[in-house]
Parts: C-alpha cells; structure tokens; sequence
C-alpha cells in the first residue's frame, strides 16, 4: 500500500486503531458494569485508553508504535506487519494445539480450543488456495 | 543487497525524509535500503532509479551471496 493515497483518507486511517482502542475500552466498561464489576471496568477501559494514547503521543517518535497505529504505510511496513502477525498466529497456533492435547489428555472434549483449531485450518487451507491462483 | 541510494542522495543534498516523501515510503525504509537490511520491490527500485536518473542495475548491486 503506497504512502501516496490521498492526505484525507490517510489521516482516517490514523485514527483507525485508536478509535477502535476508545471502543473497546467502552466495551470493556460496559460489560464489567453490566455484571457489577466497577474496579474491572475501570482497570479494563483505563488499559486500552492508555494503549490508545501511547499509540497517539509515540507514533511519530517511534516506528514500532506507528506500524501498530497503522500510521503511513508503505511496502516494507506491510511487509514487516504480515511477519509480525504471522509470528502472533504461529503462537496462536502452538497455543491452541497445546490446549487441545492437554484437554484430550485429562479425558475432555477439546471443546472452544478445538473449534479454533478447525477454524484456523480451514481458513489457512483456503486462504493458501485463493493467494496461489491470485499470485 | 547493496546499493548506491545513500551516496546518490548525498549528492542530491537530500535527507532521507525528502526522499521517502518523493518516492512514497518512510524515512525508516529509506535508512533500511541503505543499510541494506530490506531489499525494495521492483517497482520501488524502478522508482528510485528513475528518481536519481540511472538505471536499476546502476543503484542496486546483487552479489553472489544474495542469491
């Protein structure tokens, strides 16, 4: 994605991620006050407005912090933001497949551990096929 | 891969944040092409090439062990 798109499309796209951070903090808040849980509310929304000001105050100082505010994208940044979420999945994986095995072992069904892993793998095996007829 | 993009800027009197603005890309990836730690795509490297007025072959050099 080319750093040249529009001036005013880029700037929305600054405040993607933040946005979305303010959104789950309400969330969060939400849900804990639904279920009384003021402290947890509290702590929840405070964790995710503090994750969406360090993304706003530190994106220009720091290029790790911009990648994750989706802030000026280009080729290299992309590239570095699919590795990035290919480590996380591999980690997602190993984790799953781990749970999976260690209900199996106590004699228990895989049960939302096991839905993850059929998930994930359907998804890789589709997506594998559409990006080699794409590409 | 090796390249002449810091020397070819140089001589411009360019920093590397004028010239990730005139091609698009970051400053950070400007730094990256000359460290030689990211290797651009080939139409960025057209791109720079054509920006400095030479030919790809000109600004990138690929060694044996880059293959």
């Amino acid at each position: 994605m080319s750093m040249t798109r529009t001036g005013e499309t880029a700037s929305k796209r600054r405040w993607l991620v933040p946005g979305l951070c303010v959104v789950i903090a309400a969330a969060y808040a939400a849900v804990f006050l639904a279920h009384d849980r003021p402290l947890a509310a509290t702590i929840g929304a405070a964790i995710m407005l503090a994750y969406a000001a360090v993304l706003v105050v530190f994106s220009r100082r720091s290029e790790a912090v911009a990648l994750l505010r989706e802030d000026e994208r280009d080729e290299r940044r992309s590239m570095i933001t699919t590795r990035a979420a290919a480590t996380t999945l591999y980690a997602l994986v190993l984790l799953a497949l781990t749970m999976v095995f260690v209900q199996l072992a106590r004699g228990l069904e895989p049960g939302p551990w096991g839905v993850i892993c059929g998930v994930g793998g359907l998804t890789f095996i589709v997506a594998t096929v559409y990006h080699s007829r794409r590409y | 891969m090796r390249s002449d993009v810091r020397e070819l800027r140089a001589a411009e009197g360019l920093s590397q944040q004028a010239l990730g603005q005139a091609l698009g890309v970051s400053r950070q990836t400007i730094n990256a092409i000359e460290q030689g730690r990211y290797d651009p795509s080939l139409p960025l490297a057209i791109r720079m090439a054509r920006y400095f007025g030479r030919t790809v072959e000109e600004v990138f050099h690929v060694d044996d062990e880059d293959r």
